[in-house]
């Protein structure tokens, strides 16, 4: 940053236009941005008849903190909650660890099969046997039903193995090269000389598989029938059905507490988003810093 | 100038082949068993299953067996992709599918790299960082409610009428014009994922190498000639990474969202295979017909990311493989 | 160099830990890690545990002494207020179960989330390890008939045959005498048991549910308006809704509801026209499509010139999320609805006192001779589907189950709760002593009918109260908050003779394979089609001077195929009915 200075008196107009231009777009970009959670925040805060009439644009209409006190209360929302941070939290570990074993072979140039293996990797990012085979699958094992039926499928992420992949081999290959001169095992070079310089990479991974698994719930609709074992979106999704079911499809004997269900559902969606993002939200500071600052690679080459 | 590139140039690309020297037997072992963990998941998870592909192939009822060699098996061969192909709404549906996404590819792709550059610019480390956080949560936001916002904004009495209003223009209903609906999807796309999809792409800048920057600061360049001559370059990679992928994904769409943001007056723009596939597949029992078109769209995907891979492999020098 | 490989260590420490907790905490919850079935097996077991303590409780083991044990698997009714899991505080439970202690039964339930009900029960049902009774209800008929044919679900005629002791025969073809054809194949084949409802009568008339317009009653009289009968009247009242501006909020915003990108939306019955691409006439027996039927010009004509005059919001059709926007905002005048509806009004959230939402019942002179239909739900419903599955062994106790579900007292159970508790029969006739309470209530005092609390697990047969005077029928209506006018309408329907059915799916017998992979084939197509026609017409981007065109391709998506199968199915449906 110091160097800031230097440039200054070189190009001087045109640079400090330039930064404030920078500024202000992200500004702007902040304010358009950061406007849908505010949205779904007053919503969660209004009065339920701004909420129905969807009037609320720039401030709450009238206070209630109604649905957040039913959120609060409800022991199975805390027991999801619980569920999801096991699901993320060993998912998301397991993701690096098969991400980074995964990808450094493919890096090693001269590696005998690499078409054959990147191809492997590829084609279950296109082609799936669907619903039933997997269901199946997963019985076989006697998953069903379990944690396990949620943590090992996400244990690995071909997307997440690949761009490791692509950072790895941005790494200069001559680190590799004096390693092994030096007599280094493969999985040597990887933990001590390419994982410390791979945190930029290694945090983004970590992002996309936290944010991942917080927000899924696909595996746990098919494979958990339960309630006690089920993540926080599973939670969320329920409340998003009940306002969405087509009432017209009801006979007149189901559809009052369709309503009535419907009508509950209304609010406390909102204060459901908001409660079950504001965790993830505050993870993400974490792990930004690893990529933002800049990690100098460059000056490791030395 | 020149010297600074080839040093970017250096990084990031593959060696020639002819460099390359097979390693010997021994290493290749120890390296396979590194990958096992990974490529035995993924075998057992993603492969295992695939079998269920065939049943694009027979009129399939479940609970049945998918394979079965006792005859039970009612194989119909292509006649579901016969009978997508030769329906009467097949080329809008491949039409709409391709517009929307050649809409996304073109901003869905590049906003988030625009938006990567200029934060990238900005020095005030703590503003950048809440501005990266805040162009991020869209991203977590559920697709029922941003549709919803994005329908109310939209509604006759909403924000964007009412602003047309005291500009005296006319009131519209933007949600049932079958031309608005392109915009209206890809700025809803774009909004929602802008921020989540720029993060590899400031992880790939927080890499680069500072003393690129300042021996080009030494050479006299400004801040929009190091942008051009060294960050693009040294994220190209990553760029060529998503492009092909997003290439990769032409025949699919945020079915989501166009299902709660389509009615039938914007089928006309709106419906994809996506939405068509789910509409027919409301009528129950039609898990042949799904998987076909499921099939249909994969097959076709696959081959453009391997088209895409060779011409960035000519032309970037970037290749998957 | 060492700190990181310290790091590195703690974290796969982590992992593994995490990994094991998460599986520790799994098989500490589950009884049995037997493969695929822990769950089903664990809560059976819970289940279990609370059934056995009651045979023993009421002194009264069966009296052959020999229990059956049946596994159900079934989606969680999800009532809020009367919630499923707390079902051993409600006294009609305890009457289920001692009803089944009674008949030598036990069973244990898998009650699934509802939001989760279809994806299971379409992969289960492909696993090996089934429970001897499924709703299958996501599943459609051509499916099932293809797992019965191969054997995943048991055929059900020749075991009622075997081993019952007649009730389910008797409720099939006595009380509900057009049950049987609709779960009946060509074949005389039979895969699934469904629910049984059965609407009142006065005076052996039986009491349909009509939907149609409601109109804003209070609004009405604000600005001195009759009851519409003309759909002229109509028309005038909602212009001066907006002239006068009777939601005074000081802009002419008064608006309808009409979901014109289908038939079924009450306008279109107006003007004579079926509720769907395909309809019932059921003054001719014919199966027809609105498209072809006479008046269907003059529809398109009225809605574009309503949608023109502003009195259709056109933002609002098809997208329920703005339609009750409007709604709460106290803007729409008129919309459609069940005749007896009572939860309508509550709809209107913004504060407004005296929101009054009346049925119009239905409108004349739309057009020269031009008769109005009726959109009505009939009084018989058959709906859902249970099924015996392979897996099941104790045939006979299957059996004597469903003649348990299929009997009278069960379905009083399961209609009106306890006698004397939660009913009381009073002249002949049994009186709701809970209908008036809400759900909230109702929960609150855990006093409910067994409907809303096992419904969906177990078969819903709800019967009825025969009136014998229509003044009886009429008092009952006013016990549970229905206007006269509400009851008027409910009565004109009872005699009305141009009424098409809601549920079609209740007139035609099973399909054949053909027929299904017809429908299959040309549905979505022309679904499309009409749908995007229909706004299209409505809104005026579409032009009725191209109209033949518009039949052409409806033709050649194959409109006239799905008429003529409906119409087989159909003519099938009556034959089986003489």
């Amino acid at each position: 940053m110091a160097k800031n200075t230097q440039i200054k008196s070189h190009v001087k107009n045109g640079s400090r236009a330039f930064d404030v231009f920078c500024v202000l777009f992200c500004g702007m970009v902040c304010l358009v941005t950061l406007y849908p959670m505010y949205y779904v925040f007053i919503m969660s805060v209004s009065a339920p008849e701004a909420v129905n009439s969807m009037s609320v644009f720039l401030f709450p209409k009238g206070f209630q903190l109604d649905s957040y006190a039913i959120l609060f209360k409800d022991s199975q929302m805390w027991r999801a909650y619980g569920n999801t941070i096991i699901y993320t939290v060993s998912s998301t570990l397991l993701i690096l660890i098969t991400s980074v074993l995964g990808a450094y072979p493919l890096t090693v140039s001269g590696l005998r099969g690499r078409k054959f293996f990147v191809t492997f990797l590829l084609i279950p990012m296109y082609f799936g046997g669907g619903l039933i085979p997997s269901f199946l699958l997963i019985n076989k094992l006697g998953l069903y039903a379990t944690r396990w039926a949620i943590i090992l499928p996400s244990a690995f992420n071909i997307w997440n193995l690949i761009l490791v992949r692509t950072f790895f081999s941005g790494l200069p290959e001559e680190l590799r090269e004096s390693a092994r001169m030096d007599g280094a095992g493969h999985l040597r070079i990887l933990f001590q000389i390419f994982l410390p310089i791979s945190k930029a990479v290694l945090a983004v991974v970590s992002i996309y598989s936290i944010v991942g698994m917080w927000n899924s719930w696909f595996n746990a609709q098919v494979y958990l029938p339960s309630v006690d074992l089920q993540p926080l979106q599973m939670y969320l999704k329920r409340v998003l059905v009940q306002m969405s079911v087509d009432l017209s499809k009801l006979n007149s004997t189901e559809i009052a507490d369709a309503v009535e269900k419907m009508f509950s559902a209304t609010q406390l969606k909102y204060s459901m988003i908001i409660f079950t993002t504001l965790p993830i939200i505050f993870t993400y500071p974490f792990f930004q810093k690893y990529f933002i600052k800049g990690v100098m690679v460059g000056s490791l080459k030395g | 100038m020149g010297v600074q590139e080839k040093t970017v140039r250096t990084r990031g690309m593959k060696r020639k082949k002819g460099y390359r020297k097979k390693v010997s037997w021994r290493e290749q072992w120890e390296l396979m068993l590194i990958m096992l963990p990974a490529f035995a998941l993924i075998f057992i998870f993603c492969y295992i299953p695939m079998y269920g592909i065939v049943i694009a192939f027979q009129e399939y009822v479940p609970g049945a067996p998918m394979i079965a060699f006792d005859g039970s098996t009612r194989w119909v061969g292509l006649k579901h992709f016969m009978d997508f192909i030769s329906s009467r709404t097949f080329p809008r549906l491949i039409r709409n599918t391709l517009v929307l996404n050649g809409l996304n590819l073109l901003f869905g792709f590049s906003i988030p790299i625009i938006f990567a550059l200029i934060l990238n610019e900005v020095k005030l480390s703590r503003y950048k960082k809440i501005v990266q956080t805040a162009s991020y949560l869209p991203y977590f936001i559920s697709t029922v409610i941003v549709a919803g916002m994005v329908l109310s904004f939209l509604d006759t009495n909403g924000l964007v009428n009412t602003v047309r209003r005291m500009m005296g223009l006319s009131v519209k209903a933007f949600n049932m014009d079958p031309k608005a609906f392109p915009v209206i999807y890809t700025v809803t796309n774009v909004w929602k994922s802008f921020g989540w999809d720029s993060i590899l792409y400031l992880s790939a800048m927080s890499s680069i190498d500072m003393n690129l920057y300042e021996a080009a600061k030494m050479d006299g360049a400004n801040r929009a000639q190091q942008m051009w001559y060294i960050t693009i370059p040294s994220i190209k990679p990553t760029i060529m990474l998503l492009l092909i992928f997003a290439i990769g994904g032409m025949l699919g769409t945020n079915t989501d969202l166009i299902l709660l943001l389509y009615n039938p007056a914007t089928y006309e723009t709106a419906d994809v295979i996506g939405t068509y596939v789910y509409r027919d597949s409301l009528l129950g029992g039609r898990f042949s017909f799904g998987t076909a078109v499921g099939l249909f769209t994969s097959v076709l995907n696959f081959t453009l990311v391997f088209i895409a891979n060779k011409v960035s492999a000519k032309v970037a020098d970037y290749s998957l493989w | 160099m060492r700190k990181r490989m310290k790091t590195t260590a703690a974290v796969l420490a982590l992992t593994l830990l995490t990994a094991a907790l998460a599986g520790c905490g799994d098989q500490g919850g589950q009884s049995s890690s037997d493969s695929g079935q822990s769950s089903p097996e664990s809560q059976a077991s819970n289940e279990k545990s609370s059934d056995e303590s009651q045979p023993s409780d009421q002194g009264q083991p069966a009296q052959s002494g020999e229990v059956h044990k049946l596994t159900i698997l079934g989606p969680d009714p999800g009532n809020q207020f009367i919630k499923y899991e707390e079902r051993e505080e409600y006294e009609v439970w305890h009457a289920l179960q001692d009803m089944l202690a009674e008949n030598g039964l036990e069973l244990e339930i898998e009650a699934v989330p509802q939001d989760q009900y279809t994806v299971m029960i379409q992969t289960r049902m492909s696993s090996s390890s089934l429970p001897d009774i499924v709703n299958v209800s996501p599943i459609d008929d051509a499916s099932l008939i293809a797992m019965g044919k191969q054997g995943t679900i048991q055929e059900l005629s020749g075991l009622i045959g075997q081993y019952s002791n007649g009730n389910i025969e008797r409720m099939y073809k006595e009380k509900y005498n057009t049950g049987y054809p609709l779960i009946q194949t060509s074949e005389g084949e039979i895969y699934w048991l469904t629910n049984l409802h059965k609407g009142n009568t006065y005076e052996s008339k039986e009491v349909v549910q009509g939907l149609g317009i409601q109109i804003r009653k209070d609004w009405l009289d604000k600005a001195n308006l009759e009851m519409p009968e003309t759909l002229e009247d109509f028309t005038n009242a909602l212009h001066t809704f907006r002239e006068m501006d009777v939601n005074g909020n000081g802009q002419q915003d008064e608006i309808i509801l009409v979901d014109c990108q289908t038939f079924a939306n009450g306008l279109a019955q107006v003007f004579g026209l079926g509720n769907g691409i395909v309809a019932l006439d059921t003054v001719n027996g014919k199966i027809v499509s609105p498209w072809y039927q006479d008046h269907v010009k003059d529809y398109f004509v009225y809605v574009n010139q309503l949608i023109q005059d502003g009195i259709i919001d056109s933002a609002t059709v098809g997208s329920t999320d703005l339609q009750n926007q409007r709604l709460a905002d106290n803007l729409v005048g008129s919309w459609y609805a069940y005749d007896g509806a009572t939860y309508l009004d509550a709809y209107v959230t913004n504060g407004t006192e005296g929101v009054d939402y009346e049925p119009v019942f239905t409108l004349t002179d739309a057009a020269e001779g031009c008769v109005p239909w009726k959109e009505v739900e009939t009084s018989q419903l058959v709906w859902d589907r249970y099924c015996i599955t392979k897996a099941c062994t104790d045939l006979e106790g299957v059996v004597k189950f469903l003649d348990m579900i299929y009997s009278e007292e069960y379905s009083d159970i399961l209609t009106w709760g306890i006698e004397g508790k939660d009913f009381e029969v009073r002249d002949g006739m049994k009186v709701s002593l809970i209908n008036s309470m809400t759900n909230e209530e109702k929960g609150a005092a855990k006093r409910s009918s067994g409907s809303p609390l096992w419904g969906g697990l177990l078969p819903r047969i709800q019967t009825s109260v025969d009136y014998p005077t229509k003044e009886a029928w009429e008092e009952q209506q006013r016990t549970e908050n229905k206007s006269e006018l509400k009851i008027q309408a409910l009565e004109k329907g009872v005699d009305y003779k141009e009424w098409c059915p809601l549920m079609l799916d209740n007139f035609l017998a099973m399909a054949t394979d053909e027929e299904n992979e017809t429908i299959n084939r040309v549905q979505t197509g022309i679904q499309t089609y009409s749908d995007e026609l229909c706004i299209k017409l409505a809104q005026g981007t579409a032009s009725l001077d191209d109209f033949d065109s518009y039949l052409e391709e409806l033709k050649e998506l194959g409109l006239d195929e799905l008429i003529a199968v409906q119409q087989a199915r159909y003519d099938r449906f009556v034959q089986s009915q003489n």
